[in-house]
């Protein structure tokens, strides 16, 4: 069975950047968070919770692949896309076209970062925020 | 001999089936005994005691080779860090 | 810088707004952190010109390992106390060793004053000071947002600032870091307002390979796992640090009301538990920490007539709840949270600020300060009335406020009541009446912190025994030396159980610095060195200071303390300090 990314914790969310810093190292081999594919942000000033702002892993319609004019977006199964590096010419149409805003994009590499559902940032949250949910092998 | 005991925080863990519903403390009865010294309680609860910070007689603060009687109250705290 | 050799430094001239970048291959011998920023200090500072003098530095480091392994989160900040008018040393977490990780840089000194108030801005690609004179006046929470607002730009970002108790140079005053951390003690913030600087903002996104993957991911995963394993994690995170209200106060080291006790009846309405079902509303953690000590309560106050309410969210934790609990007979949370929340807005040093007060409610009690200079009928649990002292501290409303505002030292040598004013070495006490291990190290260590060689431990772990001297000598020694190395990575106190010395060896391995065991002794030494070394050249000697009476009259947690027995273990300790002070420093020659 596939797995898929959760935020469904987030209420208890304490904004260590465990989670960006181990996706950033582990996706990208980099300490910079600005590579991670998972941020965490504020609502203006600490004085107010945290959100996550991350792939849905949207399983019929997925904006960002739509958007992609070279097809270098392809279904991951059990929802979300996967990025084929060699074909991207980082266009950026798939930032703009993902409504939740979990497309990034990285300029030294002139890639999108865009969530594998791989899982390390759940394995590093203290506070469960962050979970994997098995998830129908759709396409 | 029946004393009651009060754990406080990470040292409930010792004695997780020792404590009822909701309650901050239990009552433990030692057979045999009219009379057991606060040290061999810690180690009877299997708290490490390097956890331990200190612990009170009847909210009064005691020596580790201090007696405990029938009927008395024992809180024991964990040790104090600060950063 | 990780995999470098070599410290950057950013240099910032207020007066001549010259900004200049010094790639220091010589410090290195100083490892980061407090070595880095001691190193700087003394070579920026004029021990002839006083704390507040325009051409005293500001200084602030991250660590050799800051942000990339769990719980390495603080920032070291450096400078001459206005408070003590010695060693100025203070550590702040929240996100700033993370963004100027990410800025590039190691370490950041300040110098000059500004023509005009003024923030300053640092980011990867630049530095800017830029008019701050709309800010003037404004609380640290306010200036905060106006910052957040007006300033964009990609990245994290960590903006700290000062209050009007800065800006009015009130010699404990403290810069707020990220809203709910600070460098608190030791008068940071009058430095600032020496400036005229009221913030900083400090952004980055630096890209920054990680050349060995395989290492830095097995290291982090350990220690990760480490420390979410460890008691520390439950205990801290849960109820937070005021967990250790009820227990001080049960074995009688709690100070309460002006140290007349060190106990406290109402110890309980005002524990972590109190806190958390009362008024507990977040819990947050530094960058990179995964325990989140940080604790978020909520208040509501009637601001006017008419059911006007508002809700008031402050951070809490034990030391704030003991100098403006405790030792300030205030017996309930909200009260507590209300005091906080004024001494927050106005930027000033809670500890300080609660003795300072504890010190007014004697006096004015005796008679040696009158209600009309206190203008409030000051006493110890009328938190309205505390709090709006506090304001008259910050703004300076009359002398005797004024002089306040210079410490409980300066005030109690005024007006009397040296006995009753609880300092030590001018900085005012810590939270915890132990023991000759808590008095005697905060007077011996290096910025008379109870952090600098956690004296009050020695006194818990020791307390049936009877006192050895040389034994407390040695482990007030040892464990100052250690925390220099601790504090040049800069850890977290709270996870220092977790980074034994095999960890911070794997740890700096994982950064490029391969030192054994005995390097790493040799560079903790060189750093007490340093700091011995500015003391002595800003004129402390142990032998000097002397401590009010009060100290020894309150049984501790082991008892009554003896003044001749005090001075004694402290004149053992400067002994040593000598001892260090003239040991030659062979190995620094490895470094250069
Ligand atoms: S990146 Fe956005 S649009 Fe694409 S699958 Fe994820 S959430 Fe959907
Ligand atoms: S699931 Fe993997 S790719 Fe997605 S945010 Fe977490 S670590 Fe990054
Ligand atoms: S690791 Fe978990 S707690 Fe930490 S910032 Fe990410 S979601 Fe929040
Ligand atoms: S334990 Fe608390 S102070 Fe220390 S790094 Fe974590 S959140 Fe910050």
């Amino acid at each position: 069975m596939a797995r898929a990314l959760r935020t469904d914790g987030m209420r208890k969310c304490i904004g260590c950047f465990s989670c960006m810093t181990v996706c950033a190292a582990v996706n990208k081999h980099n300490f910079s968070i600005s590579k991670s594919a998972i941020k965490i942000k504020t609502n203006g000033g600490l004085k107010h919770g945290f959100y996550a702002t991350v792939c849905h892993a949207c399983k019929d319609d997925r904006a960002c692949l739509e958007a992609c004019p070279t097809g270098a977006l392809v279904e991951r199964k059990g929802g979300g896309v996967l990025l084929n590096k060699d074909m991207c010419t980082g266009c950026k149409k798939c930032v703009d076209a993902c409504i939740v805003g979990a497309v990034f994009f990285d300029e030294e590499e002139n890639l999108p970062i865009i969530c594998k559902h791989c899982g390390s940032c759940t394995r590093f949250c203290p506070h469960q925020c962050l979970t994997m949910e098995e998830v129908d092998d759709v396409l | 001999m029946v004393i009651t005991v009060e754990l406080f925080h990470t040292l409930k863990k010792y004695n997780k089936e020792r404590f009822k519903d909701d309650e901050n403390s239990f009552e433990l009865s030692i057979d045999g005994r009219d009379e057991i010294l606060l040290d061999e309680l810690v180690s009877l609860l299997n708290i490490p005691d390097e956890e331990v910070g200190f612990a009170t007689i009847n909210s009064v603060k005691h020596n580790w080779n201090d007696p405990i009687k029938d009927g008395d109250r024992i809180k024991i705290f964990p040790v104090i860090i600060a950063g | 810088m990780f995999y470098k050799d070599y410290i950057r430094v950013l240099n910032i001239n207020l007066s001549t707004g010259r900004i200049r970048v010094d790639k220091r291959k010589d410090l290195r011998a100083y490892l980061g952190g407090v070595g880095v920023a001691s190193k700087l200090l003394q070579e920026n500072m004029n021990p002839d010109l006083p704390p507040l003098h325009e051409d005293q530095p500001i200084i602030f480091a991250i660590g050799a390992a800051s942000s990339v392994f769990p719980v390495i989160t603080k920032t070291v900040a450096m400078f001459v106390s206005p408070l003590t008018g010695e060693l100025g040393e203070s550590y702040a977490g929240g996100r700033l060793a993370f963004t100027m990780l990410h800025a590039g840089y190691d370490a950041i000194v300040i110098t000059g004053k500004s023509q005009k108030p003024c923030y300053v801005t640092v980011t990867q690609t630049g530095v800017e000071i830029k008019d701050a004179r709309a800010f003037w006046g404004m609380d640290s929470d306010k200036v905060g947002s106006y910052i957040r607002n007006r300033e964009h730009g990609s990245g994290k970002r960590s903006i700290i600032r000062i209050g009007p108790a800065g800006e009015n140079l009130c010699s404990y005053a403290s810069v707020c870091v990220d809203t709910y951390r600070h460098f608190g003690r030791l008068g940071l913030g009058a430095v600032f307002g020496s400036k005229l600087m009221k913030a900083m903002q400090v952004t980055g996104d630096l890209p920054m390979p990680i050349p060995n993957f395989k290492d830095y991911f097995k290291t982090y995963s350990k220690l990760y796992k480490q420390v979410t394993e460890t008691e520390v994690m439950a205990k801290y995170h849960d109820a937070g640090t005021p967990i250790n209200v009820e227990p001080l106060s049960a074995m009688g080291g709690l100070p309460t009301r002006n140290l007349t006790s060190g106990t406290f009846e109402h110890a309980e309405n005002i524990s972590g538990e109190a806190f958390a079902k009362n008024n507990l509303i977040r819990k947050m953690a530094c960058t990179g920490c995964p325990v989140g000590c940080i604790h978020i309560g909520q208040f509501r106050r009637e601001f006017d007539h008419g059911y006007e309410y508002e809700a008031i969210s402050v951070g809490y934790d034990y030391e704030l709840i003991y100098a403006l609990g405790s030792f300030l007979g205030v017996d309930n949370t909200d009260g507590v949270l209300y005091v906080i929340d004024a001494v927050e807005r106005n930027g000033l040093d809670a500890m300080s600020c609660g003795v300072v007060l504890g010190w007014a409610c004697e006096a004015l009690e005796r008679g040696i300060i009158t209600e009309e200079q206190t203008i409030l009928p000051l006493k110890m649990g009328d938190y309205v009335n505390l709090a709006k002292a506090v304001d008259y501290i910050a703004q300076g409303v009359n002398q005797l406020y004024t002089d306040m505002g210079k410490g409980v030292k300066h005030v109690a040598k005024k007006y009397g009541g040296y006995d009753f004013g609880m300092q030590i070495a001018g900085n005012e006490m810590p939270g915890y009446h132990t023991g000759y291990g808590s008095l005697v190290g905060a007077l011996v260590g290096a910025r008379h912190s109870h952090l600098c060689n956690a004296g009050y431990s020695y006194d818990q772990s020791n307390r049936d025994k009877e006192l050895d001297k040389e034994k407390l000598v040695d482990y007030l020694i040892s464990e100052e030396i250690e925390r220099c190395l601790l504090n040049s990575l800069i850890i977290c106190l709270f996870a220092r159980k977790v980074y034994s010395r095999e960890n911070i060896r794997m740890v700096l391995k994982c950064v490029g610095l391969d030192y054994t065991d005995e390097t790493l002794t040799d560079i903790a030494k060189r750093i007490l060195r340093t700091k011995l070394e500015i003391k002595k050249s800003l004129g402390f000697a142990i032998q000097d200071v002397k401590l009010p009476k009060r100290f020894f009259e309150t049984p501790t947690t082991t008892g009554k303390l003896d003044q001749y027995m005090a001075n004694e273990i402290a004149e053992e300790y400067a002994r040593r300090c000598e001892e260090i002070l003239a040991e030659e420093d062979e190995s620094i020659k490895e470094f250069v």
